[in-house]
């Protein structure tokens, strides 16, 4: 891997408590890196150090081959998870203002066309839907055109629409060969838009790598969920060692896919309502760490 | 990062955009300065054949006497009890013989007004009377706190719409995603003060054309003299706001030291009363306040005509006391909370 972008052993210290805790990675030119992990895992913690916001403790970061500094940041675009525009400006005005703060900025019409910004163009920013501010903040991270995007949850509070809709923004963004840093902890997110993804906890990276890979590594097994109703749990037992009960469904993890659904049809089961599932990147966390994603 | 001017000019325009795209804000700082020297005027100023009062009691015609303004009570005891608290000069009787006449021992007012009174109904003094006619111009009291209550408003302007607005921001985030681009934090309070400055300028003008439109008074300096202290003590007083502002996110602490320091400026600074006759001590710190500095330049260039020249300590004080602490304020500034 020859990557554009490194994290070295960083460390943020908030007296006793490190609120990141010796992570490291690397990112390949023109690859999404999801960071996953609850609610203060560190991930936004991470992405503030990143992009010098708040001063790291110890660490390296490096881009393009040189340690992070004023003159590479420039190459940087942030969009936060918890920011406010400059109070009673239309949506046009944030874009100019925005622009004229970079020696070097993107087309505005371009920027609008990559945003769809078109619709709400001149109304109020305080005015717009979530998702629409979503897309605003998008664009003025994207304003001077950035080689290195970092995106702090941004489809956090969407709707399902609106969060299909910025996805497809950042699947164009990745196109122009932007290589883009993403914090969620959304897994469809994640698998639908990360190349590699690292999972944090507690200030710590405990896992990393290909979203199937990791998957792959850590999990050689399928879930077959049968609905409670139609199988007694006893004779469930007498064929199957792994089972947990769940939301109306039994949960059977089995490494043989063919052999389990023979022993299933020679119990003459009804098994017009089962479903078969791999195990994904919530089953993942939960495995590394215990807890809900979401927790 | 290298100084850039468009920058500068970007947080400028969007500040001002903010300020009159908010109503509440543009109508205050017309307004206020508006309804104070209406009050001060009405005050003082509205009734000029009144300016001395005299209390009387009883159903009898008053005579007309200069300067003099009858209040009528419906007993003796009401009368003295107002002339206790001096809220009239005077008190006696009308239509009575032997007339009688009381006075506040300890009011210069008092003693006046009883010297009128002596003039025009009581038994004449024997003559010859001397009498000394000072050419000069009067100034009323309206006159005189006019420029301190527009100095004021240029206060608050600065500490409250420079550093307030500065914390606000930062406790929002705005600032937080403005270290996020090149924009210096030299930029930045620069673009402040100057858009703070461009609001004031033309606040001020407005208010002394609005204000000369109701009460007309007499500016012996010049116009442009005035507006150069204008800006110099606006830029002297925002920089105070820059200091409190460069680390604050609670908008509370802020608002509580603002007012920690507004206080003491005000009556420091002979906005509404004249420190003559206060201690030394007094006099020696009101030198330093930029707002007494700016106040008291402009009363001279208003009313006694002084130039530039003459005020030239002034001025270089406001400007250096402006760029010392805007300095130090952007040397101090953080852009978020770490």
């Amino acid at each position: 891997m020859d990557p554009i972008f490194e994290v070295k052993h960083l460390i943020k210290s908030y007296g006793q408590h490190k609120a990141v805790d010796d992570v490291s990675f690397q990112i390949e030119k023109g690859t999404c890196f999801g960071l996953l992990g609850p609610n203060g895992a560190g991930k936004s913690t991470t992405i503030e150090c990143i992009e010098q916001i708040i001063n790291y403790t110890s660490g390296e970061i490096i881009f393009e081959g040189e340690p992070v500094s004023e003159k590479t940041l420039v190459h940087f675009g942030i969009q936060f998870q918890e920011t406010s525009l400059p109070a009673k400006l239309k949506v046009i005005e944030v874009l100019d203002f925005f622009r004229e703060l970079y020696p070097l900025a993107r087309d505005r019409d371009e920027l609008i066309e990559l945003c769809h910004l078109n619709p709400f163009l001149n109304q109020f920013h305080d005015k717009i839907s979530g998702g629409q501010r979503q897309r605003l903040l998008l664009a003025v991270a994207l304003c001077h055109k950035p080689k290195f995007l970092m995106l702090d949850e941004p489809t956090t509070g969407l709707d399902p629409q609106a969060r299909r809709n910025l996805w497809e923004l950042v699947k164009n963004i990745k196109r122009e060969g932007t290589t883009v840093v993403l914090t969620t902890h959304y897994m469809d997110e994640a698998f639908e838009l990360c190349d590699r993804i690292g999972i944090m906890d507690k200030g710590k990276l405990i896992a990393e790598g290909k979203p199937k890979e990791l998957l792959k590594k850590t999990f050689e097994t399928s879930v077959i969920e049968i609905p409670s109703e139609v199988v007694d749990f006893k004779k469930l037992e007498e064929k199957f060692s792994d089972i947990h009960p769940s939301d109306k469904v039994y949960e059977l993890t089995v490494k043989d896919l063919n052999s389990a659904l023979a022993e299933l049809a020679s119990m003459e089961l009804d098994l017009s309502g089962l479903n078969i599932r791999q195990k994904n990147l919530e089953d993942l966390f939960i495995h590394l760490t215990g807890k809900d994603l979401r927790s | 990062m290298n100084f850039s001017f468009k920058r500068v000019i970007a947080v400028i325009k969007i500040r001002n955009r903010e300020f009159y795209r908010d109503l509440g804000a543009l109508g205050w700082v017309i307004i206020f300065p508006l309804i104070m020297v209406l009050t001060f005027g009405y005050v003082f100023d509205v009734d000029k054949g009144g300016d001395y009062k005299i209390g009387y009691w009883g159903n009898y015609p008053t005579p007309e006497i200069p300067h003099i303004q009858w209040v009528q009570y419906k007993n003796k005891e009401e009368a003295l009890q107002k002339l206790k608290y001096q809220k009239i000069d005077l008190a006696m009787t009308v239509g009575q013989r032997p007339a009688a006449l009381w006075s506040a021992a300890k009011s210069a007012r008092s003693n006046l007004a009883k010297e009128i009174v002596h003039l025009h109904l009581l038994p004449k003094h024997d003559p010859p009377y001397f009498e000394e006619k000072i050419d000069g111009k009067v100034l009323s009291y309206l006159d005189w706190v006019f420029p301190g209550i527009v100095n004021l408003n240029i206060m608050f302007m600065g500490l409250w719409g420079v550093g307030w607005v500065i914390v606000r921001q930062r406790k929002l985030g705005v600032l937080k995603r403005f270290k996020a681009s090149p924009l210096t934090a030299f930029e930045y309070l620069l673009a402040q003060l100057l858009s703070r400055l461009i609001v004031m300028a033309l606040s001020g003008v407005l208010v002394y054309a609005l204000a000369n439109l109701i009460y007309p008074f007499q500016i012996e300096g010049s116009y442009f003299q005035l507006l150069i202290f204008f800006i110099a003590g606006g830029m002297a007083l925002s920089s105070v706001g820059f200091i409190f502002a460069s680390r604050l996110t609670s908008e509370e602490l802020c608002n509580g030291l603002l007012n920690f320091i507004t206080y003491p400026l005000m009556f420091i600074s002979e906005i509404w009363f004249s420190l003559e006759g206060s201690p030394v001590w007094v006099k020696e710190i009101a030198y330093y306040s930029p707002l007494w500095q700016m106040t008291d330049s402009m009363r001279k260039i208003m009313y006694e005509g002084e130039q530039l020249t003459d005020l030239l300590p002034s001025l270089i004080y406001l400007i250096s006391f402006g760029l010392v602490f805007t300095l130090v304020g952007s040397l101090l500034f953080k852009w978020n909370k770490d």
